[in-house]
């Protein structure tokens, strides 16, 4: 077995519609240890959504494939699981926190028994011990446990992304994908359920996919970051490194492109253009259009992966070996 | 409380029935054809007409006329047939729960046949069996049901012979043993109910597996049968509770149709043999009557909103 | 109430508001028929509809009459109920003595010997004219009344609602009977009484998209410039709402048809000899019993099939109007052959 607990391949992940076929994830790579923090970063329809759901096998198919790839998980790929294998992976070694709180509880059923319900998936308790395992997570997020009987509507969107914290975690899973768990609330209740994220995934002792397209969430929470364009991560490296050291063109314009309270207004540069048609994407590095650095041979090669430092990953020719 | 929401929406029943009542009085009231010469007969004279005429009250000026009818209708006194001089409210009392019975009958039916072909469809989405059934609840939304019972007839009754041509005339009851009596009018009247409730259940659990929730339910990793019947049949029936209710009003009225077609002794056949009579007090009776059971259907239908969907149930607290 | 909410089936990408008249509209209707087009149903629904317009057109050809002798009502006795492939005996003989057969049209002949698919291809132009009288009767005043409750609100939202909810607490079709029992007999009878209850449909999705679109931006700009109501109303608001307005007129004239033929059928139509193609079941029925199939079966398939024309048309402009519903349609095809070369690699690595 490897030294990695979750090892993504190559993986591409392509929908079938009837305007054409949208490549939303394009042959990317990615490794995560036992215990690790990795962010994924990048624009909406980056395809780090979609990258979340192909690793929990939950891409809507039909229209969505996983054409090419591996992700291998405690030494399984999981894409050659069974469904029925897959179901017992899902919520208990690998679970997901989503987005949009508000939408992604069960309308007319208790928050305490949509928790007791992984619970009773996945551990062998009875449907009593199941109920108070519910409660105590509901306590460890943060909840009274009285209120477990109340329905989500009776939450606030802060307190029903703790509720979706509960379920996630209540399995104690090896792996926590959260999918911008703080997008859709207010900064403060961001704040809280950010700190929150951080104690229990240190109490679990367990390694969490963090997407996100905020860099600030990265610097606090993650250990190393990938960040992702056109549905591939073009640069990968632990997090002081790519912050210090960015390499990639793309990173260096997302980096620019946040206000530093420190540095003169002046110095911020957006990156021009707009983020590729995932259905119609530019051939070669699908970056070129809009990089400064772009050269002829950008539109026609697609560029390899090279390790530029240890750790530190990169798609760009620029840094191609014996290049640049 | 339920009760005050249930008090309510009584109360604001009210209005409406008075509205519906007004409608149909005013109609009558402009019809052409007397209902005291058709009492008496072509040979009889102007004379008599006008004393009958002054005697069942259709000498009164309209706002009388309709005070009386009103006031008789809050004591429970719904006049007598013009034709058979009985009470109106004896006569529905014997065809009522014909109706009833077959309005019920229909609802089950399309219930039971709508919503697993609804939910297997949407299951199924783009494969042959969901085109076949769409394809179907679209045909047989569009058949006229008075023709579908037709058709029916000429195919069991007249060309196989299997079953019989009649539903309840009199003597045949609505007793379980007579099923092959009811069997034709239940799948005439039930069958466009059936296709509706079934397209509504494959819209509404289209929509719904594709609801956030769903995705968190099977993040859970729990099973394609309990993501169907645990979370999302609860919240896809909401819209088809309502699609039903209304249903039922329409099968009320296709009911005369049917009953028509298959000589039924129900409200429907009364209802149509009075208005071609002017019978008055009938068809007013009968206007009530079904607008009542509507309306009280669809406030059922209300309330079971709120054991459905805990959101509403708040509401009403 | 208790009716399913338009509102609710029209995604907001459907109701957004287009600010720039003229091109912009034209560009999304191109882009409503692309979408349209693609959706076999719904062509074949059009198609057919056209099919039944020939129909309807050239009825005079198909059944020639003449200005005392309707083309529909060309009696010929002897050929009484004759179905569709039998022969009759004209009583006459030929000059062997022998009694002369002849054939009868492909739908064959009624209780008086009229020929069925005449009295059909006649009856289309009534259908469909009753079809679109409706629609476009009770569309023009159910707009107007939702359009005044949703934009005024207040008292005049409040008695139009409330007549509203009158019409709908009675069953359509026992409206219907009751208003054609009170009238004369006639056209304009079954129009009145088949358009009454198609009114409440109008309003109330109507008022639902008056409601949203009123307080916003582009309605307060044009207020500001000084547009007066009549004109905000009808310049602004309604242009936007017509997409749900469309869908349930294409519905509204299948329920027409289908209200106008059991009205016939019940005999509180149009009188006969108008071969309304309700009235013809009606007569069918009478000799149904007596094995005449052919007089119950084609007028059924004839209104049936318009019904279930445009029904497939309603449905098919619903999802051009709003794509999101059909969920963006998946491409079956390559979705397999994608399938398909992944396993073909899949077995070509076992082999190696």
């Amino acid at each position: 077995m490897s030294e990695y607990l979750l090892d993504v391949k190559n993986l591409s992940i392509y929908f079938f519609i009837q305007e054409g076929t949208v490549h939303a994830v394009n042959d990317l790579t990615f490794t995560l240890k036992p215990g690790e923090t990795i962010g994924l970063v990048g624009e909406t329809g980056a395809g780090k959504t979609t990258t979340a759901l192909g690793i929990m096998s939950l891409v809507q198919s039909p229209p969505g494939m996983v054409v090419d790839g591996q992700i291998v998980f405690e030494g399984r790929d999981l894409l050659k699981l069974s469904e029925a294998e897959m179901r017992k992976v899902r919520g208990s070694k690998i679970s997901m926190i989503f987005q949009d709180p508000m939408t992604s509880l069960n309308p007319v059923i208790p928050v305490g028994d949509q928790i007791a319900e992984v619970l009773l998936l996945h551990e062998n308790l009875s449907a009593a011990d199941a109920r108070i395992k519910a409660t105590e997570m509901l306590t460890k997020v943060g909840i009274r446990p009285e209120r477990a009987k109340e329905y989500p509507h009776q939450f606030s969107g802060g307190m029903r992304q703790r509720v979706g914290i509960a379920i996630a975690l209540a399995c104690n899973p090896l792996l926590l994908i959260a999918d911008e768990p703080t997008t859709a609330l207010d900064v403060t209740i961001q704040a809280q359920v950010l700190e929150l994220m951080k104690a229990l995934k240190v109490e679990f002792n367990t390694s969490l996919i963090m997407i996100t397209h905020d860099l600030g969430i990265v610097a606090e929470i993650c250990d190393k970051v990938a960040i992702m364009y056109a549905g591939s991560a073009v640069e990968t490296a632990d997090k002081y490194e790519l912050f210090r050291n960015p390499k990639h063109p793309y990173t260096i314009g997302l980096l620019n492109s946040i206000p530093d309270i420190e540095k003169d207004e002046e110095s911020l540069k957006p990156i021009k253009g707009l983020m590729p048609d995932p259905m119609n994407l530019p051939g070669g590095c699908p970056f070129h259009p809009r990089c400064d650095h772009a050269t002829s041979r950008c539109a026609e090669v697609v560029p390899p992966r090279v390790e530029v430092a240890k750790g530190h990953f990169v798609k760009c020719l620029l840094f191609e070996e014996g290049g640049a | 409380m339920v009760h005050k929401f249930i008090l309510r929406r009584l109360l604001m029943m009210i209005p409406v029935l008075l509205g519906v009542v007004l409608v149909t009085f005013t109609l009558l009231y402009i019809s052409p054809g007397c209902p005291a010469r058709n009492r008496l007969g072509e040979q009889a004279t102007p004379e008599a007409i006008i004393q009958l005429r002054a005697e069942m009250g259709l000498e009164d000026p309209f706002i009388v006329q309709f005070g009386r009818y009103i006031a008789g209708v809050v004591t429970l006194d719904f006049g007598n047939s013009f034709r058979t001089d009985q009470p109106f409210f004896d006569e529905i009392l014997i065809r009522f729960p014909t109706t009833l019975h077959l309005a019920g009958m229909a609802v089950v039916l399309s219930l039971l046949i709508g919503i697993p072909l609804g939910i297997i469809s949407a299951m199924k989405q783009y494969s042959w069996a969901d085109a076949g059934a769409t394809f179907l609840g679209l045909l047989f939304v569009s058949i006229p049901n008075f023709w579908l019972g037709m058709i029916l007839l000429l195919i069991f009754a007249v060309e196989l012979g299997v079953l019989p041509s009649l539903g309840w005339s009199a003597g045949v009851g609505t007793e379980f043993s007579n099923w092959h009596h009811w069997i034709l009018p239940t799948i005439t009247i039930g069958a466009s109910a059936a296709a509706i409730i079934m397209r509504m259940t494959r819209s509404s659990m289209l929509e719904v597996v594709r609801q956030d929730y769903i995705r968190t339910a099977r993040a859970k990793g729990q099973t394609p049968f309990k993501i169907i019947f645990k979370h999302s049949l609860k919240n896809a029936l909401i819209p088809v509770t309502t699609v039903a209710g209304l249903q039922f009003g329409f099968l009320l009225g296709g009911a005369i149709l049917t009953e028509t077609i298959f000589s039924i002794n129900g409200v429907g056949r009364f209802m149509m043999q009075a208005i071609l009579n002017r019978d008055s007090p009938v068809v007013l009776g009968v206007a009530l009557l079904l607008a009542f059971t509507f309306s009280i259907v669809n406030l059922l239908v209300d309330i079971l909103y709120a054991f459905i969907d805990p959101r509403i149930r708040s509401q009403y607290r | 109430m208790t009716n399913v909410n338009p509102q609710k089936q029209m995604s907001k990408e459907a109701m957004a508001p287009e600010k720039f008249a003229g091109t912009k509209r034209l560009d999304r209707f191109m882009e409503v028929w692309r979408r349209f087009r693609r959706n076999p149903l719904a062509v074949a629904g059009l198609v057919m509809i056209l099919l039944m317009g020939v129909l309807a057109i050239s009825a005079d050809w198909i059944a020639p009459g003449t200005e005392f002798d309707p083309g529909y009502d060309i009696q010929n006795l002897p050929a009484r109920l004759v179905r569709p492939g039998d022969t009759f005996n004209t009583g006459f003989l030929d000059d062997y003595g022998n009694p002369i057969y002849e054939s009868v049209g492909i739908f064959g002949t009624d209780h008086l010997g009229r020929d069925m698919l005449g009295r059909i291809a006649h009856g289309s132009r009534i259908t469909l004219l009753v079809a679109f009288l409706v629609v476009t009767i009770s569309m023009t005043l159910g707009v107007t009344l939702g359009a005044i409750a949703g934009f005024y609100g207040g008292v005049s939202d409040n008695i139009i609602m409330r007549v509203i909810d009158v019409i709908l607490a009675m069953p359509t079709i026992l409206l219907a009977i009751t208003i054609a029992a009170a009238l004369d007999p006639g056209l304009h009878t079954i129009i009145i009484a088949v358009g009454v209850g198609a009114i409440p449909g109008y309003a109330r999705i109507t008022r639902a998209q008056v409601l949203t679109l009123r307080d916003q931006e582009f309605v307060e700009a044009a207020r500001s410039v000084g547009a007066n109501d009549f004109r905000l109303i009808r310049k602004h608001i309604l242009p936007n709402c017509m997409a749900p307005i469309i869908v349930e007129a294409t519905m509204g004239l299948a329920g027409a048809i289908a209200s106008a033929a059991a009205l016939s059928f019940l005999g509180i139509g149009l009188a006969p000899p108008t071969p309304e193609w309700g009235a013809m079941l009606a007569d069918g029925r009478r000799f149904m019993l007596a094995g005449e199939w052919h007089m119950t079966v084609f007028p059924g398939v004839a209104i049936a099939m318009i019904i279930f024309s445009l029904n497939m048309m309603g449905d098919g402009l619903r999802d051009a109007f709003d794509p999101r519903l059909r969920s963006a349609g998946f491409s079956k095809k390559r979705f397999k052959r994608q399938l398909q070369a992944i396993e073909a690699k899949k077995a070509g690595a076992k082999e190696v």
